[in-house]
């Protein structure tokens, strides 16, 4: 069964930043640059990451290209795991 | 270069040496001479529109080349740059713009829903609005019908705007107010923290002399430039002809230990959880930094074991810690780096032109190894909080600074941090008034009362708490108080923990006992995490 990857992490930033109703969360808004999710911030959703999807995120893969917008962190993600974008 | 005035530092490099770099950031380069042109178009520009000796001018920007052009343009009109956090929700925002007095804001185009309606609320006179490139339709409809000047990230005018001709250096004096910096004191508001022209010149030779800066040093500056060690390193670094690269990516630590190395950094400045993001994110082995020479930190207390971690992670490069405050411009003592192992936990020595002592409550001084007051006095010492003599009054007694830190030096001068005296939690280094915080959550409608205290946190030094007691029939749950604050106050005052109890602690005389609290915070162990401060951005 293939997970929806960006849901998942689009519901935890959500809730754990609290951002308001109706402020545009799509694929390729940044979250670093959009002040969505500063240093601190950015150690939550690593851990986050980390814990859901069972995989390990080594320091030099810490970079905007992986992380930077909900749609790179699903490609992200789904490489490392290794299988198909669940869902585009 | 005799001169108090940073404008002045600025322009002697630019004749000097107009091709050494001044300011640079991972997309852009300014040297001495780009850095003076732009500060003149600029003053020439804020000149036009009337700002002049004595305005006060709010700079609201992230860390940009900009944000250096708008400060040092006021400067040098004789103006005072009022510089905030553009993170601040818009009520506190809206305060500053009010007590301050300001007309004119320099403020980021993506904050243009605070701005606009703020502006016209406050009848601002004209906005002056950083964007990457034109202003689209959108942003203008945003700003409303304050009348508002494009600026470009790097500190130009946009072209369309037009230019006016180069405002002649306004008259000024070492001891007019050159910046207000906020801070939060005991209560309400933040405060205005007035600096003087001599007070930025003052600390700035001091820190200069004990970290023996000069013209090749190049500081990496993660930290804020509304934040009074942000501004140090900047100010520094404008006194010697040095460079500052600012890196706004320390959401990515990695790819900021990358950039000390390859831009050639001498210098790094960071807070306790700057150096405990980068303890826990990335491996220093893989990495080389061939020109740094020291690190710095300040901010807080950091706990001993990762100054051990910073010492040898960066060796050879020294590690200065510091300690100070912005009623003190910056600065106030530094431990000399071949004392550290020796004197670990200190604060250090005074730094050159300062004073500290540490006094009873009546101001009488202590002998060695007792705990009293920390005092400080020198040309860096604010003349006070803007417009508020009795906060003023509070600070400063017969030419002393009452720091409201608590301390206690050893036999060879040696100062040792012990607490505060002041109920003001230290959270990232942000000084946060638990008082603040209380407000905001004994306005959620099912509050009746609520108070706040501090935790110990590794990450962040302190977090806030808050013991809640619901109205009657009321219970608020922990989310709905989070998403309260988080929608009224910056994320990193956002209580990391809720504990609804019946009714607070307090004595006879109906004083809340914190004390009490912070031994039922201890005892609840440790909440989820939900304060994330900005200054390791």
């Amino acid at each position: 069964m293939s997970r929806d990857i960006a849901a998942e992490v689009r519901d935890f930033i959500r809730q754990n930043f609290y951002l308001e109703e109706g402020l545009d969360l799509g694929d390729d808004v940044s979250l670093v640059t959009g002040g969505l999710v500063d240093s601190t911030g950015m150690l939550e959703v690593i851990g986050f990451l980390e814990e859901k999807f069972g995989i390990e995120i080594g320091d030099q893969e810490v970079v905007p290209a992986n992380l930077d917008s909900i749609g790179r962190i699903r490609d992200f993600v789904t490489r490392k795991l290794d299988r198909p974008v669940a869902s585009a | 270069m005799d001169s108090p005035f940073l404008d002045d530092w600025l322009f002697a490099h630019a004749d000097s040496r107009p091709e050494a770099p001044a300011i640079s950031t991972p997309v852009q380069r300014l040297t001495y001479g780009d850095l003076a042109t732009r500060v003149l178009s600029l003053a020439g520009a804020l000149s036009a529109q009337g700002v002049g000796p004595g305005h006060r001018v709010l700079v609201a920007l992230p860390n940009l080349p900009a944000a250096v052009v708008a400060g040092l343009s006021v400067h040098r009109l004789g103006g005072t740059a009022v510089e905030v956090n553009r993170e601040w929700s818009p009520a506190i925002l809206e305060g500053i713009v009010a007590r301050s007095g300001v007309r004119q804001a320099v403020v980021w185009g993506r904050d243009a829903r605070t701005w606009g309606p703020l502006a016209s609320k406050a009848r601002l006179e004209r906005l002056w609005v950083v964007h990457d490139a034109e202003l689209p339709e959108r942003l203008k409809a945003d700003l409303g019908a304050t009348p508002v000047t494009a600026l470009l990230p790097d500190g130009r005018l946009d072209p369309s705007a037009g230019s006016a001709p180069p405002a002649a250096r306004g008259s000024r004096s070492a001891d007019q107010p050159a910046l207000v910096l906020y801070t939060s004191g005991s209560t309400g508001l933040p405060r205005g923290v007035v600096q003087t022209f001599r007070n930025l010149d003052a600390n700035s030779r001091s820190i200069v002399a004990y970290l023996e800066l000069g013209a090749a040093d190049r500081a990496l500056l993660v930290l804020p430039l509304y934040y009074c060690y942000g501004r140090s390193v900047l100010q520094t670094h404008l006194l010697v002809g040095g460079s500052v690269h600012l890196d706004h990516r320390f959401a990515y630590p990695r790819l900021v230990m990358e950039a000390l190395g390859s831009e050639g950094c001498t210098g790094f400045a960071g807070v306790p959880l700057s150096y405990e993001l980068i303890r826990r994110q990335v491996d220093l082995s893989t990495l080389a930094f061939p020109r740094l020479r020291y690190l710095t930190q300040a901010g807080g207390p950091m706990a001993p074991e990762t100054i051990d971690w910073v010492r040898a992670a960066f060796a050879p490069a020294r590690l200065f810690v510091m300690y100070g405050q912005t009623e003190a411009t910056a600065r106030l003592s530094y431990l000399p780096p071949g004392r550290a192992v020796e004197k670990r936990g200190s604060i250090g020595v005074a730094i050159p032109g300062v004073e500290l002592a540490v006094l009873d409550e009546q101001g009488r001084p202590l002998a060695p190894g007792e705990v009293g007051h920390l005092v400080a006095r020198g040309d860096n010492v604010t003349p006070g909080y803007l417009d508020e003599p009795a906060e003023t009054a509070a600070i400063l007694h017969d030419g002393w600074l009452w720091t409201g830190d608590l301390a206690e030096c050893d036999a060879d001068g040696f100062f040792f941090h012990r607490g505060r005296s002041k109920e003001i939690l230290k959270i990232g280094g942000h000084r946060v008034s638990p008082v603040e915080i209380e407000q905001v959550v004994a306005e959620h409608p099912d509050v009746a009362e609520a108070a706040v205290i501090g935790r110990p946190d590794p990450l962040l030094g302190e977090i806030p708490v808050a013991f809640v007691v619901p109205r009657p029939g009321c219970q608020p749950t922990e989310d709905d108080l989070k998403a309260w604050c988080r929608s009224r106050m910056a994320p990193y005052r956002v209580p990391g923990q809720f504990s609804v109890v019946a009714a607070l602690p307090r004595n006879e005389a109906g004083k809340l006992l914190r004390a009490r609290l912070v031994e039922q915070a201890a005892a609840l162990g440790c909440g989820d995490r939900g304060s994330r401060p900005p200054e390791a951005r």
